[in-house]
C-alpha cells in the first residue's frame, strides 16, 4: 500500500526558552519489504537538521535551536510503500540482540504477576503458539481506553487496571513474551485504518489528533525470524502499518526527545495525518 | 638482627620488622636491597631532628599548595584533607621497570582493542570467550557507543592500572582504571617534595623524570584530534569544584597550558563543540575530560545533569570533537571483565600475558560463587561496579555482621560481585610517630595511548598507613611516596 504521512509537532514554551536540543525518530524504515521513497523534515524557526543511525538502525534527526524562542514546529512528511505483510529474510539473532529483547526493562520487567500471566499462556515447545496466544490473551484482558494510563505508565500497572492504550498493550506483551525466553522488540509507526476509527467513534472514543500513531511488537521464534503481532488489535502486521523505529521499549524509540535550558512549561501538540494513493 | 643494631639508622632502632612479606627495602637478611643501599645510608646518617625538620617543611609545602582530596563519608558528607606524603621513596631498579612497562603496554593495547571489537563485531563473544551477558549487563557498556569510530581506534587514552607485588615480589594488576583515573597530580608534587626536602639524594641515584607527564598527556591529546588537524584546540573539561579530584584538574590544566572548563562553559552547535568566550564562540577539538559517562550529555544520557553539555554525543559521533578516555570505557574495567583480562589480551594479540591477575572468582559462576559463600572469612570481596574501596569486604577484618550482609547481596546479585585471596600486599618502610613501620604498597602508573602508548617512568606509590591495613585509596586513609624509576 502507498502512503504518504504528515507528523507535525509543535513544541510551545510558558515563557521564552534557549540551547534547546531536539532529537527526532520519525523516517520510515527500509526494512522487509517497506519503502520510503521520500522523506523530509524541516524546522520552525528553521535550523540544520543532522541525522545518524541509532544501535537499534532507526534514523534520528536533530537539530538545535539556541536563539531564545517559544515555539518550535518540526514537519516530517513521507511518501511509503508498505508489504502486504511483514516477512523478513530469516537471520540468527545477533548476541546484543538477543540480549536486549530478552531483558526486563523499566516499562516492561518479567517478574510477578506478569511472569504468572506468561506462564498461563505458554505452549509447551511453541513459541508461535505462545506468543499468539499472549496476543490473544492481552487483547481479550486489556480495554482500549485513551484515559486510562500516560506515556509514563509501566506493564505492571497496565495488568494490574486493565486499561491503556497501544503503547501499554505493546509493554505488557513485551514483559510476557520476554519471561517465557521469546525475544520480543518494541516497534513505533502508524497505522491507517479508517475503519478502525470509525469504530472507536461509534464506540464514543475521542479521536486525537496524533490517533493513526501505533505501537506494536516483534517476536523473535528461533529458525523462523521475526513475527509482528499487534496486541492492541490481536492481528499480524498488515499493509496498513507503517513502521518506523524499534527498540527494547518505548524508551529506545520515542518519536521526540529533547532538553533545553529554562524552567519554562513545555507543551507539545502533534497532528499525524496518512492517507493512501493509488 | 642484634649485631646488627647499632649500624642501622636511628629511625630503625625499634627492631623494624618484615614480618612474612615482601619488602620493598630489605632483603630476607634485614640488608637492604642493593638498588637501597644509597638511602639507606643516608638516613643512617641523618640526625631525627633534621629528618624531623624536613619531614615539616614538606607537609607545609603539601598545605600551602592545597594539595587535598575530599573524602566521602557514610552520611555523603565531604571532607577536605591532605593527602599524606611519606619521605621515603620508593625505588624500582630499571630492568624491573622495563618489565612493567612492556606489561602494561601490552595490557592497555589488548584493551582498546577490546574496547573496539565490543562496539563493533563483537567477535570475543561471537566466539565464545567471554559471556554475553558479562558485557551487556555491565553497568557501564553504552549502547550509544556502537559503531562510534573514536580518532586512531583509541578509547582509553589515559589509563591507571594498579600494580601490587606479593610475597615473592611478582608484580601481580590488581586492577585497570580506564575512565578517569585520577592521583597523577600527586606523582608530580611528591617528587617536588622529594628534591626539595632531600637533594643530595638525586645526586646519588639516576632517577628517570616524571615531570614532563603533562606535555606528554598533551601531545597524547593532540594525536587523536579529529580529522589529524595539526594544531587543535584541547581543554579540560571538569565536574566542577566540588570533585574531589578539582584540585588535579586545574593543576593539570595549568601545567598543559589549556582552559579548563565546566560544562555551562561549552555549547553544541549544528555537530560542533565551542567554549564561549566574551569574543563569542571558539571551536574546540579535544576534550578531556574528567566527567562520567552518565553526566556528560543530558540529551543523552542523565536528562537531569546539570554538569554535562547538551548534544556533545552527536557532535562526537559526528567526529567533529575527540572525548579522552572516549564514553563506555568501563566495560572494560568493570571487576568481572578484569577477569577475563589474561584471555583478552592472548585473543587479540596472540600473546601471553606478561603482567599476570590476582586470581580471580566470578560470584555469577555456579561453582565460584559456591566457593566465595564458603570462604567470606578469607576473602577479599569486591563489588564490581564501585571504585575507590568503597562497596568491599576484607574477609580477615570482618564482622559476621558484615559477611552476612554480603552473602545476601551476592545472593541477589551475582553479576555484581567478585572476590580474590587476600594477597599479602609488599611493605615498604614508612615513617610514623617517631619510626620506620612496615606499611602495605601498591603502585599507579600512568599510561597514555595516542598514536603510541608513553608511560612516564614510575606513577604513584599508594601506602596504607593505617597500621595493618590493606586498604590504600586516598579515601580510606591511605598516604604516598614518590616513586623512582632508576636508569641503567
Amino acid at each position: 500500500m502507498r502512503l504518504q504521512i504528515r507528523h507535525t509537532t509543535v513544541f510551545r514554551y510558558a515563557e521564552l526558552i534557549n540551547e534547546a536540543y531536539t532529537e527526532m525518530r520519525l523516517r520510515p524504515l527500509e526494512t522487509a519489504g517497506q519503502r520510503c521513497y521520500r522523506f523530509s523534515l524541516t524546522t520552525e524557526p528553521r535550523g540544520e537538521v543532522m541525522s545518524y543511525l541509532d544501535r537499534y538502525g532507526n534514523q534520528v534527526h536533530h537539530f538545535d535551536t539556541l536563539q531564545s524562542h517559544q515555539q518550535v514546529v518540526v514537519t516530517a512528511s513521507s511518501d511509503v510503500e508498505t508489504p502486504s505483510s511483514f516477512r523478513p529474510e530469516f537471520q540468527e539473532l545477533p548476541p546484543l540482540d538477543r540480549y536486549d529483547f530478552l531483558a526486563p526493562t523499566d516499562y516492561a520487567p518479567g517478574n510477578g504477576r506478569i511472569g504468572e500471566f506468561a506462564r498461563g499462556h505458554l505452549v509447551a515447545d511453541d513459541p508461535l503458539r505462545t506468543a499468539r496466544g499472549l496476543m490473544d490473551a492481552i487483547y481479550r484482558r486489556l480495554v482500549y481506553d485513551p484515559e486510562a494510563t500516560d506515556v509514563k505508565t509501566r506493564a505492571p500497572e497496565v495488568l494490574e487496571i486493565g486499561r491503556g492504550v497501544c503503547q501499554d498493550f505493546a509493554h505488557l506483551m513485551l514483559a510476557a513474551t520476554r519471561c517465557l525466553g521469546i525475544p520480543a522488540r518494541y516497534v513505533s509507526g502508524y497505522l491507517y485504518s479508517p475503519q478502525i476509527v470509525n469504530e472507536r467513534k461509534e464506540a464514543g472514543i475521542a479521536i486525537p489528533a496524533n490517533a493513526a500513531s501505533h505501537a506494536w511488537v516483534d517476536v523473535y521464534l528461533e529458525n523462523h525470524g521475526w513475527l509482528s503481532l499487534d496486541p492492541t488489535h490481536n492481528c499480524e502486521q498488515t499493509a496498513e502499518y507503517v513502521r518506523v523505529a524499534t527498540g527494547r521499549d518505548y524508551a529506545d524509540v520515542p518519536p521526540t526527545r529533547g532538553i533545553y535550558k529554562g524552567s519554562a512549561r513545555e507543551e507539545l501538540e502533534v497532528r499525524v495525518e496518512v492517507r493512501a494513493v493509488n | 638482627m642484634n649485631q646488627q643494631a647499632d649500624k642501622r639508622p636511628w629511625l630503625l632502632e625499634n627492631s623494624y620488622e618484615i614480618g612474612d612479606f615482601f619488602d620493598e627495602m630489605f632483603a630476607g637478611d634485614s640488608n637492604p636491597h642493593r638498588h637501597y643501599e644509597p638511602i639507606y645510608e643516608q638516613l643512617r646518617d641523618l640526625s631525627r631532628e633534621s629528618f624531623e625538620e624536613r619531614r615539616r617543611q614538606a607537609d607545609i609545602a603539601f598545605l600551602y599548595q592545597g594539595i587535598t582530596f575530599t573524602v566521602y563519608n557514610k552520611e555523603d558528607e565531604g571532607i577536605e584533607r591532605i593527602f599524606p606524603f611519606d619521605l621515603i621513596p620508593r625505588i624500582i631498579p630499571h630492568q624491573e621497570w622495563d618489565f612493567l612497562e612492556r606489561g602494561l603496554t601490552q595490557r592497555v593495547t589488548a584493551l582498546n582493542l577490546f574496547l573496539h571489537d565490543i562496539y563493533h563485531e563483537q567477535r570475543i563473544i561471537r566466539e565464545g570467550l567471554i559471556p554475553p551477558e558479562l558485557i551487556f549487563g555491565a553497568k557501564h557498556f553504552r549502547r550509544e557507543m556502537i559503531g562510534i569510530h573514536p580518532p586512531r581506534n583509541v578509547y582509553a587514552h589515559i589509563v591507571g592500572s594498579d600494580l601490587v607485588r606479593d610475597r615473592n615480589g611478582e608484580y601481580l594488576v590488581l586492577e585497570d582504571n580506564l575512565r578517569s583515573p585520577s592521583g597523577v597530580s600527586y606523582m608530580l608534587e611528591n617528587r617536588q617534595a622529594m628534591k626539595r626536602t632531600f637533594p643530595n639524594l638525586f645526586q646519588k641515584y639516576e632517577v628517570r623524570p616524571n615531570e614532563h607527564y603533562p606535555q606528554e598527556l598533551l601531545a597524547t591529546l593532540r594525536s587523536v584530534a579529529p580529522h589529524d588537524m595539526p594544531d587543535p584546540t584541547v581543554v579540560l573539561l571538569t565536574p566542577g569544584i566540588y570533585n574531589s579530584a578539582y584540585f588535579e584538574h586545574t593543576f593539570l590544566a595549568r601545567q598543559m597550558g589549556i582552559e579548563i572548563v565546566e560544562g555551562r562553559d561549552l555549547v553544541v552547535h549544528d555537530n560542533h563543540v565551542y567554549t564561549r568566550t566574551t569574543r563569542g564562540l571558539k571551536p574546540v577539538d579535544v576534550i578531556y575530560r574528567r566527567i562520567d559517562d552518565e553526566f556528560i550529555d543530558p540529551l543523552s544520557f542523565n536528562h537531569d545533569s546539570m554538569l554535562g553539555v547538551s548534544g556533545l554525543l552527536n557532535a562526537y559521533r559526528a567526529g567533529n570533537v575527540t572525548l579522552a578516555n572516549a564514553i563506555g570505557t568501563g566495560v572494560a574495567d568493570d571487576k568481572a571483565v578484569y577477569a577475563f583480562v589474561p584471555e583478552i589480551i592472548r585473543f587479540y594479540l596472540s600473546e601471553e600475558p606478561i603482567l599476570q591477575n590476582v586470581p580471580t572468582y566470578l560470584a555469577m559462576r555456579d561453582e565460584d560463587r559456591k566457593y566465595i559463600l564458603d570462604h567470606l572469612d578469607s576473602l577479599v570481596v569486591k563489588s564490581v561496579n564501585e571504585s575507590g574501596g568503597y562497596g568491599m569486604l576484607v574477609g580477615t577484618q570482618s564482622t559476621q555482621a558484615e559477611r552476612d550482609r554480603f552473602r545476601e547481596l551476592i545472593r541477589i546479585a551475582p553479576r555484581n560481585f567478585i572476590a580474590q585471596p587476600t594477597v599479602s600486599l609488599s611493605r615498604h618502610p614508612t615513617y610514623q610517630d617517631g619510626e620506620l613501620y612496615g606499611c602495605h604498597v601498591d603502585l599507579r602508573p600512568y599510561i597514555l595511548c595516542g598514536e603510541e602508548v608513553r608511560i612516564v617512568p614510575g606513577g604513584l606509590t599508594r601506602v596504607a598507613l593505617r597500621k595493618g591495613s590493606l586498604v590504600v585509596n586516598s579515601s580510606q586513609g591511605g598516604g604516598s611516596k614518590d616513586t623512582w624509576v632508576l636508569g641503567k
